[in-house]
């Protein structure tokens, strides 16, 4: 079977002036229970993993409120646009209505012509667990937990006794092969063939990376001059002042699992800014798509989804991601991790701590980093996870053990497979 | 280099020669007096200097903290505060009151909640007073101890203090409650020339004192107060910034949790897991289960160097017993991944980094544990005081108790939370979270899963505390707020200086008609921030989102009816400001006639959102959660057929009977604790004779009826642990209502005399009226008795308080029980009621759009989904209505007040109550010297909202 792969959709639509409150009121009550609103239950979208709704407040003149839905979804646009309109073309409408351009009423297509038209793409997406379907992940899952029940009672029954991890293996394999058991549905693609295909693309970037850098060296140098004499202008501005916190995304945090986290950023004037981060995104997106493909970013194995979205005429810079832990333990393990990462991309970004040498300092100066972050978060009324409890590091044991339990396996293959629970 | 002089000892050295130990938690009840005590103290103080191989260690150790209560009391302004991490201050809005450690998320990220909720704290919570500072002292004697305690200690009203907790701790035992040696691993801290012992991480000193490098190679920004503040230059200048001066530099932060620990239901959870397949105990085994739950064996040996039985020799060596890492075992077979010892201080296997990358992240969540064990006596109380000195108390200490030791997520697992320190009944806290934690033992072949794990230590209390530095210390001891800056936070101050509310004050200061409206709107919003700690910024529209402000009234409910000092002055704001206060999403009346008015219109003030899903869970449907319908006349139908008028003196005759014999039997001591005997024992007699439903044992009657109470009156915030406990609760108490249900009425068919009770005649209707089912007539009985404990508990026992308050009104009210005169004592009763009711406010959700008051110059509109608050005693407080609201006069008509709610959901049992209350109370209000007992005893304790225990004292016989 072919792989399906994951896309983000990011619908952003102008929110009507005085109608900010009342789109709110809906939207809570739909993020009471996303899964099961009757607006729209979003548990009956075959091929979603995430989403939200989120709304961005207005900013002075400048910019207007919006509201953003967002999606992480699998396979092509248009069969998970008709299956959203499926279950939910009253709710969308109903939300749509307080948005500026859209006609209330509107026919499922003028709809999806509607969210086709106000789609943003996304300068750079990861995906945590590529080319898993959100079947596949519930099928993992369930095999899992059905391994676990069935030597928790054998062993209650002290029937494993002196077994060798190979006949331990094979009662696992002939319980699966039972009819009224769960049976794993192996992946088209395994996390290993995944790894090497990962070292295969770090070795031709290399190859291909390396020639270039050598030859826009002049070009990379004069950059880093006028980038330099940029960044020394923009730390010798005084700070500003700190802006209010939102409360809202800390009282209720989704404490062990996988929570929400969306910043709203504008980035600093100048086309050297600009260049810099578009420069810097497209290295992120290309590293996400070829080298990151097996459940950590830059290091960070937490994420699930993550998505970094230029808006406003390249203004300001939107991240959405869905990650594992708490917001305290997310951004330390960005700190931990991914400074120079994050400093690569927000240190272009205003009130970012102050940073040398595009990737010094910066997110490394842990407490103005954490504040930086709690002043831009986005409170989302809406998140919908179709798996709640799995962390990253959950699913992709579980998709090893899916995909390999029904082999044969040597002694140690074996005994090294039983250590996975 | 450390500045060893201007840094307190305890940061370098847990005295751990000194085995007596004593911690005094304070409020500041007088600053410049407390002030002058800290200057006395500030001598004694241990400085790390006298901590130093060579120097003379001194005879004892003493060392002072404070909270972000205690520096807001001291006068230090927002923007000091606010220069402090939130953890620590609660934000920039702080308002001086409230413990961060026990509020709103926070409390939720480190699993503090059902029997570990601040509510339940011993110090630190929501119930108990505010905590201003902390004194600890160290000793090698007991005797030192109390004369230092004696000498420098006393927390008395001299030194301008109050003490509010007290605890003692010795280490003679040497090991921690459940029998382990502990507090082997602990970091070195860089430069403090302690040399490493094996095994040891070197931290950088920045991460457990402010001001020097951390392990990110950062000075982290210090809290500083504006240069004016600090004319004389007792602090140091804050490092490129002339206009403040630092305030933290060689200072830090405790986090300190009083633990509990249930060391039977450790050992028996040990035991039961590890029995023999014949069912007889395995002693070895349960040590080894309990070992590798904790990842040490008992004499302190590593599971990860002798993972197979205890090597004492081992485990006593310091140079040897924490000379371990463990990436030699990623799987966890010798010390399970899931063992408290990886999941406190992971060292180099934090999955999936690098060992060396491991030791990194790890040296940046570390903190120093000077915890020290308790026993309050024959091993019923014991535990540990926890003390962990980090300088980031949200990148160390919440870290490490909420990613390591909470989350089921550590090390790549996917439902073990630590078996020793978290919840593991609740995998996920969050509302609506399920599943509970197992304890993962890796082995060959195959893992090990233990359930049914259970939670072995329990929080008590606790808080932030900070630990300045010598010079900041100084500097706190000779602060003088600068009021003239701050008119509203010196008006502030100097109420709370009088031992008055802020709140109060506050109101107070505005009374004067000058003030413009805008400027009490502020107040107003300041008082309900107050009120509500919404925390965080100030919103503009306090009420822009009516489900989450709704929620935060819910969550405090239980808090503001137990305390009045929040309620009241509120309520007299709006009284003279804003007698009706409508915004589109709360609202709240004031004032008599107003009160009335929505009580009496339940066609657009309805009771059905607020308590009828909750009755739903628990006893089942009630009158009190239905608007006036159909079936609503059919229920109340019922119960008023089977009341009858004759009852009134048999329950006065049962209470008072019971009183005499209760009051009686405490006669030779003089000494009664009229909760347990009087207050809550009588009503609950009542229950039993009267409603016909005893339960099987007057305890567990007590236990259902307050755990349902709780839930559908108090809990509209729905914390799941009560709502589990109510359901609990009503489950046992609905099947146990079902079988006497049965059998009367089997009893009745066999044509047997039954009792002539609430619950028998209801049996006995239902011959006659085929709707009238075994369900409702459960449903009734349950949902009349849940209402009867708590309730005529608190209000005898507040009534009999009030009393006690004035001496005059107690002579005639006792006189008045001497001659029998019941209408006169009643009176003398509704009207100490007035001052602290039973229930002070009542809700009601607005339905459809309704004008209150009209016609009068204050008429309102409420809009359809406004919740109301009805402020029942603010109404009985109404100039208007009741002159000289503020003296007690038994004059009043009897009928104005408003005890029992009005209109139609007046409570049903008020004739019952009426009659019940100079009953319970003429046998003890007929002794001579009643009076409270000395000390704590004689103050009402609660438990949540209601009195548990008081204790009085009248003359022997």
């Amino acid at each position: 079977m072919a792989t399906v792969n994951q896309f983000p959709l990011s619908i952003i639509a102008e929110i009507k002036t005085g109608s900010k409150e009342a789109l709110e009121h809906k939207l809570n009550a739909i993020g009471k229970n996303p899964a099961g609103n009757p607006d729209i239950p979003f548990s009956d979208v075959p091929t979603l993993h995430f989403c939200s709704f989120v709304i961005i407040d207005q900013e002075a003149d400048e910019y207007p409120t919006y509201l953003v839905f967002e999606s992480n979804h699998d396979g092509d646009l248009e069969p998970h646009l008709d299956q959203l309109m499926a279950i939910g073309k009253a709710g969308f409408d109903s939300l749509f209505a307080h948005c500026v351009g859209y006609a209330p009423g509107s026919s499922a297509d003028q709809i999806k012509a509607y969210m086709r038209q106000h789609s943003f793409p996304s300068a750079a997406f990861y995906v945590g667990c590529r080319g898993q379907t959100v079947q596949d992940i519930q099928n993992a899952i369930a095999v899992r937990e059905e391994i676990e029940n069935y030597l928790d009672a054998q062993q209650a029954k002290s029937n494993l006794g002196e077994l060798s991890p190979q006949a331990i293996l094979e009662r696992i394999q002939a319980h699966l092969g039972k009819p009224d058991v769960v049976s794993p549905k192996v992946s088209s693609e395994t996390l290993s063939q995944l790894k090497s295909k990962a070292m295969r693309n770090i070795v031709l970037i290399a190859l291909i990376g390396i020639p270039m850098l050598i030859l826009t060296l002049p070009l990379l140098l004069l950059w880093l001059v006028v980038f330099r004499l940029t960044e020394i202008r923009s730390n010798h501005q005084p700070p500003l002042p700190p802006l209010p916190v939102d409360p809202r995304p800390y009282e209720n945090p989704d404490i062990y699992t996988i929570s929400h986290l969306t910043t709203m950023v504008a980035i600093k004037p100048g086309a050297v800014r600009l260049f810099t981060l578009k420069g810097v995104l497209a290295i992120t997106s290309l590293l996400a798509k070829t080298v990151s493909i097996y459940g950590n970013l830059l290091g960070i194995p937490t994420i699930h989804f993550a998505r970094w979205i230029m808006m406003d005429g390249d203004k300001r810079l939107l991240f959405f991601s869905n990650y594992d832990g708490s917001w305290a333990s997310y951004l330390g393990d960005f700190v931990d991790k991914a400074k120079y990462g994050l400093t690569g991309i927000w240190g272009n970004t205003t009130r970012f701590p102050s940073s040398n040498w595009l990737v010094l300092g910066g997110a490394a100066k842990i407490i103005p980093f954490k504040e930086w972050s709690r002043e831009h978060n986005l409170y989302a009324p809406v998140f919908y996870r179709a798996y709640p409890s799995a962390t990253i590091a959950n699913l992709v044991n579980d998709i090893e053990i899916r995909d390999n339990v029904g082999r044969s396996m040597s002694a140690s293959e074996a005994a090294a497979f039983l250590q996975r629970f | 280099m450390l500045d060893f002089e201007d840094i307190q000892g305890y940061i370098i050295s847990g005295y751990g020669h000194k085995l007596y130990s004593r911690f005094l938690f304070c409020e500041i009840v007088d600053v410049p007096k407390a002030q002058s005590w800290m200057r006395k103290v500030i001598p004694e103080v241990t400085t790390a200097r006298q901590r130093q191989t060579g120097e003379p260690k001194p005879e004892v150790g003493v060392n002072l903290t404070l909270t972000a209560g205690g520096l807001r009391r001291l006068g230090l302004d927002r923007n000091c505060l606010g220069s402090f991490p939130r953890e620590f201050s609660g934000g920039a809005e702080y308002h001086g009151e409230a413990n961060p450690m026990a509020t709103g998320p926070s409390s939720q990220l480190l699993g503090d909640y059902g029997d570990s909720a601040p509510q339940h704290w011993e110090f630190g919570g929501p119930n108990t007073p505010p905590v201003h500072l902390m004194l600890l002292l160290f000793s090698s004697t007991q005797e030192a101890l109390e004369e230092m305690t004696e000498r420098i200690g006393q927390p008395d009203s001299d030194n301008g203090l109050r003490e509010v907790f007290r605890q003692d701790s010795n280490r003679l035992g040497g090991r921690e409650a459940f029998g382990f040696h502990d507090g082997i691993s602990q970091p070195g801290i860089a430069g403090s020339h302690i040399a490493a012992k094996p095994g040891q991480d070197l931290v950088k000193a920045g991460e457990f004192i402010m001001g020097y490098t951390n392990e990110y190679d950062m000075v982290s920004p210090p809290p500083t107060v504006d240069a004016t503040d600090d004319p004389e230059g007792l602090l140091p200048e804050v490092t490129n910034s002339s206009s403040h001066h630092d305030l933290g530099r060689n200072g830090t932060y405790l986090s300190i949790r009083k633990l509990y620990q249930d060391v039977d239901s450790f050992w028996d959870f040990c035991a039961e897991s590890t029995k023999n397949a014949d069912g007889t105990p395995n002693d070895e085994r349960k040590t080894w289960l309990a070992s590798k739950m904790i990842g040490r064996w008992p004499s302190g040996a590593p599971m990860a160097l002798t993972s197979d039985k205890d090597d004492p020799a081992l485990g006593q060596d310091p140079n040897r017993n924490n000379d371990f890492l463990y990436s030699d075992d990623p799987k966890g077979l010798k010390c399970p991944m899931g063992s408290h010892l990886r999941r406190g201080n992971p060292r180099d296997d934090l999955p999936p980094d690098s060992p060396k990358k491991s030791v990194e992240v790890t040296k940046r969540h570390r903190i120093i544990r000077r915890g020290r064990p308790f026993n309050n006596g024959q091993g019923k109380e014991q535990g540990l005081m926890f003390m962990a000195i980090n300088a980031d108390i949200q990148r160390q200490f919440q870290f490490v108790q909420q990613t390591w030791i909470n989350s089921p997520k550590f090390g790549h697992m996917y439902d073990n939370k630590d078996p020793i320190l978290s919840d593991p009944e609740l995998l996920d806290p969050i509302p609506g979270g399920s599943g509970k934690s197992v304890m993962t033992i890796p082995s060959e072949p195959v893992r090990l899963r233990v359930h049914g794990l259970k939670r072995f230590v329990m929080v008590k209390g606790g808080g932030y505390y900070f630990m300045p530095s010598m010079r900041a210390l100084n500097f706190l001891a000779s602060f003088k707020a600068d009021t003239a800056s701050d008119d509203n936070r010196a008006s502030r101050e100097a109420a709370t200086a009088s031992g008055g509310s802020s709140t109060e004050a506050a109101f107070d200061a505005d009374t004067n008609e000058t003030a413009g409206r805008s400027n009490r709107m502020s107040l107003l919003k300041n008082a309900w921030q107050d009120v509500l700690s919404v925390g965080g910024k100030l919103e503009d529209e306090l009420h822009d989102d009516f489900l989450n402000l709704r929620e935060k009234l819910d969550t405090r409910l239980e808090h503001l009816m137990g305390n009045p000092g929040l309620v009241r002055p509120l309520f007299k704001f709006l009284r003279h400001h804003e007698p009706i206060f409508a915004t589109k999403k709360v609202g709240a009346v004031s004032l008599y006639d107003d009160t009335l008015e929505v009580l009496g219109n339940s066609e657009c003030f309805s009771v059905v959102d607020i308590y009828a899903k909750k009755m739903r869970l628990t006893t089942g449907d009630f009158v009190l959660g239905m608007d006036d319908t159909e079936r609503y006349q059919r229920w109340i139908g019922w119960m008023r057929q089977a009341v009858h008028p004759s009852d009134i003196d048999r329950i006065r005759q049962l209470g008072q009977d019971v009183a005499e014999k209760e009051v009686a039997a405490t006669a030779p001591t003089g000494r009664i604790d009229f909760v347990g005997q009087l207050g809550r024992h009588i009503p609950t007699q009542v229950v039993g004779d009267y409603y016909g439903a005893p339960g099987p044992d007057e305890a567990t009657n007590q236990g259902w009826m307050r755990a349902i109470f709780r839930e559908i009156f108090l809990n509209l915030g729905n914390d799941p642990n009560f709502e589990k406990e109510a359901v609990n609760a009503s489950k046992q108490l609905n099947a146990y209502l079902d079988g006497v249900v049965a059998q009367r009425k089997e009893q009745l068919a066999a044509g047997e005399e039954i009792p002539d009770d609430f619950l028998c005649r209801l049996v006995k209707l239902q011959t006659n009226d085929s709707e009238l089912t075994d369900e409702i007539i459960r449903e009734l009985v349950g949902g009349t008795i849940v209402g009867t404990t708590p309730t005529n508990n608190k209000a005898t026992t507040q009534a009999l308080e009030q009393l006690i308050e004035r001496p005059d009104a107690l002579a005639m009210a006792q006189e008045a029980a001497r001659n029998d005169d019941d209408d006169l004592l009643t009176r003398y009763i509704f009207e100490a009621q007035r001052f602290n009711p039973q229930n002070p406010m009542l809700l009601r959700h607005c339905v459809k759009d309704c004008v209150v008051a009209a016609g009068t110059e204050r008429e309102t509109e409420f809009k359809a989904g406004c919740l109301v608050v009805v402020g029942t005693e603010s109404a009985m407080l109404d100039e208007r209505k009741f002159t000289n609201a503020e003296e007690f006069l038994v004059t009043r008509d009897l009928k104005d007040y408003i005890l029992f709610g009005y209109g139609q959901h007046t409570c049903f049992g008020h004739l019952i109550a009426t009659a019940l209350w100079p009953a319970m109370l003429k046998p003890l209000l007929r002794r001579k010297n009643l009076a409270r007992a000395h000390g704590d005893d004689g103050k009402i304790k609660y438990d949540g909202a209601f009195p548990d225990r008081w204790i009085l004292t009248f003359d022997a016989d």
